[in-house]
């Protein structure tokens, strides 16, 4: 490959410059200032645009400094030829590799070649990429290699691949940035991007969310802890209100059973009562039928009483006709007064006769009445009499009241008896006799007259009483007659209760009947007050529901007691519910929204698969970078001894034979052992030319071993034997003009003596 | 008496489970089609008069499962009354204050266990159930079941969210558990992927499964169990109920040679695999095969061309280019030496899965860009 022209239409201080190069050995001349390093970062820009590019350092950008001075866009082309065939590449620089405008013609066809990566048309035409190109053909003043993983990495990948195979599209550089590429997307160098660390990182994020759910879960754990033992509290109140209920059920039972035993004992007793007031008939013993009775008993007693009264007028009108019969019978018992008023009457006569005596002797016996008044007065009553009676005129009457008082005067107005004196005393003696014998006379008559009227009115009222006495026996036949009618007929109806003897056993009966009904509602009540709340109606629903309670105590407790106590309990049950509902609420909603351990577990799970595959990938890929590495190492022990013997070569002849050895380590540094002295020296510790000579003599080693078989590489060269002596000066022109029958050499210098010892060498000398 | 009884016999609905991995619209459906799925389950039972439908745990992903969630599965259940539901919770749902269970009104025929062993006889189908909730996220496990059952002609069955896996935190079921629950037949919960009815001693047990998958680890024919328990005896039925499969398929498209006939090859092997109706499942889906040098395969464009095709997909890629590795690794280059060097490696630790996958890498980096490639 050897490059032709240059054709600068704009590039940093050059302007529509033109340079041709020849085969061979070039050497460019030109003082300071001239544009030589201008012109070789122009060649180098033109395959490979701007290496680097620094925003703060003009030296390291390129396209910056290089800014054409007349304003004009920086352009230009450069022709050349590789594999026998001739190329113009164009180029237009814009704002990076990118947006530069690239053409390539083949100048022997006549038409453009298609770029696929424009900006990689060295890589294209050298087989290298950029840094690679500057750190081999490409050689500034400071020849020494400086590191550089990336140019280190292309370079020793276009090493590995020298030629045994001619496989030259491997690059272990990119090979291995495939890899670290893979690697970063996993995990990127700082360690926190990438879908690896991604996935880690969220696998510790769910770590601690699972901590939380954990310490979530132990929080909610005892929370339940605490519900549950709320909950076994409530549950023993439960039980204690089961068993209170079932005591108090029992006591329930037992009041019933009591209630039913009272019940059925009242209900029997009733029965039982009930059965004695069973009548003949079948009906029952009633208030009614003791009413009647009653009635009929007051129709006996009624008759009984006046049967009884009767029985009694008769008996008084008896004992009053014997009692006026006796008085009777004692009044006819006169004779000792009549005996007694003969005696009177007898004295009587005998003192009248001695009066009479006496007063004849003295005086004339005066009348004791005046007989006139007496005949006109008894006249004039019976006239009045018989004249009212008989005219029915009542004034008559009043000469019967005038007669009787005219009588009354009779005895009044009578006549005086005026008799002597001597006489007088026996007179008055005899007279005094004589009325106390009228006296006794008198009231002897009296009494007999008395007892007369009296014998006389008693017989008629002994009639009259024996008449009514008569009649009231036939009333008291009748009562009697009425009463055992009314008694028959009583101790019919009472017979229909039971066979009653007389109306003392129907009296009785009926107190019977009324205090057996008078049990019987006191049953019934009694009865009916047991019957309460048994929902009993009838004796056999009562004993039915006893023979279900047999088993049941009567004593069942103190219903009361068991009351106060679920009452009790109960206040405790509704406090505890109303904790535990508390209790649940918070535990419903202080955790809402709280992933579980399991669902994060899981999830987990799904991210540590996906991990453990990533990690297997990492692992692979670490593993590939590894055997890479190594699989390179021994690659290189094999063609390190053929690029160190081509270095060796170039620097035994730049050093006339002074060095026997040069290894170059991976990272291109050179040790080289003399001939005179053992042991390996580090080529930092040679001269400042010896080791400018030996990173010479590696990089144009590396520049024919990466040109290959397709032809070497030219070389550019920047002064780089500003360091060396004469001797050494001309030893290395010397060594280039050899080179360069295999590889065009272009060499740019200021040094006068450079170009003279190049020329003398057989370089073509262009001055600029 | 009976001496059989029919049972269903499913767990681990996850109703409300999150399926985060797909977009909003794919979420819903999926959520919908839990509850749908929990329908026909139902409606199996009742199509089949079966009289009891066992239910261990993790009914719902959560207790945060929305209102929505947990009315349309009450809902369900109260539809189906002739079936009675039983359920213990599990790690899951576990029956804690804030259990769905206990902040709703039950159907009457549905039967929540409680926390501590428990017993709920069903006399007119001549069972008795056994089992228990969980109390929290987690369960120690016990020895034994608390209540041992009579020996008698009643069928005894226990309903249990547990784990059979040592050393598990969610009530560790073990086989002297089993042995010694004197059961009958014992519906576990929790394993997600049916375990077939396995037998230790006299006593049957089985973990069913999801009745619908949740991701790519519960792949396959999901559904439930359908049986006839006896005395000694367990016939079962495997019965299919998810709406759609979550499959991982590795598909060689070593034919292809492009990303455009890779998703062709895709497309037909999973319509070869699943049928017409491949479109209604959610494939993992692993690209392997030898594929030439000079292609690219890219997952995020065969995704792309057949992402309308599929439910859903992820794609990885595990392609190899095709090589003789043996004549490579004599060659006299880095590839050479790499390859060589790998083989060694190989050959020295031939179960490290990690050095294949990195002679895959390397060979791949020579040729293009390698990246962890699965989207």
């Amino acid at each position: 490959m050897k490059i032709n022209s240059i054709n600068i239409s704009s590039f940093g201080r050059l302007e529509d410059y033109k340079m041709d190069f020849h085969d061979g050995f070039n050497l460019i001349y030109g003082e300071n200032e001239n544009g030589k390093t201008t012109v070789m970062e122009f060649i180098k820009m033109m395959f490979y645009g701007s290496i680097q590019t620094s925003r703060t350092s003009l030296d390291k950008n390129a396209r910056k400094k290089y800014l054409p001075w007349s304003g004009k866009p920086m352009a230009g082309s450069i022709d050349f030829e590789n594999g026998g065939v001739r190329y113009r590449l164009l180029r237009e620089f814009r704002g990076s590799n990118s947006t530069d405008k690239i053409t390539l013609m083949n100048l022997d066809l006549g038409k453009s070649e298609n770029l696929t990566g424009k900006s990689d048309v060295g890589y294209a035409v050298f087989s290298i990429g950029g840094a690679a190109f500057e750190k081999s053909v490409f050689i500034d003043n400071s020849v020494v290699m400086g590191s550089s993983a990336d140019a280190d990495g292309e370079i020793n990948a276009r090493l590995a691949n020298i030629k045994d195979t001619g496989d030259e599209d491997v690059s272990l550089e990119k090979v291995i940035k495939r890899i670290n590429s893979a690697k970063e997307n996993l995990i990127s160098k700082s360690g926190k991007k990438g879908r690896l660390a991604d996935a880690r990182e969220a696998l510790k994020l769910l770590g601690n969310e699972l901590i939380t759910a954990e310490n979530t879960d132990n929080e909610r754990e005892k929370m339940q802890q605490f519900l549950d033992t709320k909950e076994i509290d409530a549950a023993d109140i439960l039980r204690q209100r089961g068993e209170l209920f079932e005591k108090l059920k029992n006591s329930e039972k037992s009041e019933l059973k009591s209630k039913l035993l009272e019940f059925v004992k009242q209900a029997e007793l009733y029965e039982e009562c009930e059965r004695t007031l069973t009548l003949t008939d079948g009906q029952k013993a009633s208030k009614e039928f003791c009413a009647e009775i009653d009635a009929a008993l007051d129709e006996v007693t009624a008759a009984e009483i006046a049967a009884r009264q009767q029985k009694a007028a008769v008996d008084a009108l008896t004992d009053e006709i014997a009692t006026m019969q006796n008085a009777k019978n004692a009044f006819a018992d006169t004779d000792a007064l009549k005996r007694e008023k003969a005696s009177v009457t007898e004295r009587l006569r005998e003192k009248e006769t001695m009066l009479h005596s006496i007063t004849l002797a003295a005086q004339p016996t005066k009348a004791r009445f005046n007989p006139i008044l007496l005949i006109l007065g008894a006249l004039l009553i019976a006239v009045g009499i018989l004249g009212g009676v008989l005219s029915e005129m009542p004034a008559l009457f009043v000469f019967s009241a005038v007669g009787i008082i005219l009588l009354l005067l009779s005895f009044i107005l009578k006549p005086n008896n005026k008799n002597a004196a001597e006489a007088s005393d026996a007179k008055a003696a005899c007279e005094k006799e004589i009325n106390e014998l009228n006296g006794r006379l008198d009231e002897l008559d009296r009494q007999i007259n008395d007892i007369t009227v009296r014998v006389s009115t008693n017989e008629s009222i002994i009639a009259a009483k024996r008449e009514e006495a008569l009649k009231r026996q036939t009333e008291l036949l009748n009562t009697q007659n009425t009463l055992a009618a009314l008694t028959a007929k009583l101790l019919s109806l009472a017979g229909r209760y039971k066979p009653l003897g007389d109306i003392d056993a129907v009296r009785a009966a009926v107190d019977e009947i009324e205090n057996n009904l008078a049990q019987l509602d006191r049953y019934k009540i009694a009865a009916e007050y047991a019957a309460k709340g048994t929902k009993c109606s009838t004796l056999a629903d009562a004993k039915e529901k006893l023979a279900l309670l047999s088993d049941t105590p009567t004593d069942g407790g103190d219903h009361a007691k068991y009351q106060e106590e679920l009452g009790a309990l109960d206040k405790k049950k509704n406090a505890l519910a109303t904790e535990i509902a508390e209790i649940k609420t918070e535990l419903r909603t202080k955790f809402k929204g709280v992933r579980s351990v399991p669902e994060i577990e899981n999830e987990m799970a799904a991210i540590k698969a996906e991990i453990d595959e990533m990690d297997r990938y990492y692992e692979a890929l670490l593993v590939a970078e590894d055997t890479l590495n190594s699989a390179f190492s021994e690659l290189r022990r094999s063609f390190g001894g053929v690029m160190e013997g081509r270095a060796l070569d170039i620097f035994a002849r730049l050093t006339d034979n002074k060095y026997s050895t040069v290894t170059v380590s991976k990272n291109f540094d050179i040790s080289v052992s003399d001939r005179d002295n053992f042991g390996m020296h580090s080529a930092e510790y040679l001269s400042r030319g010896a080791t400018h000579q030996a990173y010479f003599a590696l990089r144009l080693a590396l520049s024919e071993l990466l040109g290959g078989e397709s032809g070497g590489l030219p070389i550019l060269l920047d002064d780089v034997f500003s360091q060396y002596d004469d001797k050494r000066l001309l030893t290395a022109f010397r060594f280039l003009a050899e080179y360069s029958e295999e590889n065009q050499v272009i060499f740019f210098t200021c040094h006068g003596d450079c170009r003279q010892i190049a020329e003398n060498s057989g370089a073509n000398i262009i001055n600029m | 008496m009976n001496n059989s009884v029919r049972i269903l016999h499913t767990a681990d609905w996850h109703l409300g489970a999150a399926f985060s991995y797909l977009s909003h619209a794919k979420r819903q459906t999926r959520k919908a089609e839990l509850i749908l799925t929990g329908e026909k389950i139902l409606n199996i039972c009742k199509k089949n008069e079966i009289p009891l439908l066992l239910l261990p745990g993790d009914v719902f992903d959560s207790n945060s499962a929305n209102a929505d969630t947990v009315s349309a599965f009450l809902g369900c259940v109260r539809k189906y009354s002739d079936t009675r539901v039983v359920i213990a919770a599990g790690n899951h749902d576990p029956l804690t204050a804030d259990s769905p269970f206990l902040c709703s009104p039950l159907p009457q025929n549905l039967y929540i266990l409680g926390t501590n062993d428990e017993c709920i006889y069903f006399e007119d189908i001549g069972v008795r159930v056994y089992g228990k909730s969980f109390k929290n996220v987690y369960m120690q496990s016990s020895e034994r079941f608390s209540i041992i059952p009579p020996t008698d002609d009643i069928i005894n069955i226990m309903v249990l969210h547990g784990d059979t896996e040592a050393d598990s935190n969610y009530n560790r079921i073990t086989p002297e558990f089993i042995r010694n629950s004197g059961m009958d037949y014992i519906a576990l919960g929790h394993i997600h992927t049916f375990s077939g009815v396995r037998q230790l001693d006299s006593v049957y047990y089985a973990y069913p499964g999801c009745p619908e998958p949740h991701g790519f680890d519960e792949t396959g024919e999901m559904g439930v169990i359908c049986a006839v328990v006896s005395k000694g005896k367990v016939e079962h039925q495997f019965v299919p109920t998810a709406a759609r499969r979550h499959e991982t398929v590795r598909i060689d498209i070593g034919a292809a040679t492009d990303n455009a006939a890779a998703a062709e090859i895709v497309k037909a092997e999973l319509r070869s695999r699943f049928g017409e109706t491949f479109d209604k499942n959610l494939y993992k889906i692993i690209l392997c095969g030898e594929i030439q040098e000079n292609m690219n395969i890219s997952t995020d464009e065969v995704l792309a061309r057949i992402a309308d095709d599929v439910f859903f997909a992820k794609l990885r890629n595990e392609t190899r280019f095709s090589a003789d590795l043996q004549s490579l690794s004599n060659e006299n280059t880095l590839k050479g030496k790499f390859v060589k060097t790998m083989l060694e490696k190989i050959s020295a630790e031939p179960d490290n899965k990690a050095l294949d996958s990195a002679l895959n890498i390397g060979l791949r980096a020579f040729f293009t860009e390698v990246k962890y490639d699965e989207n």
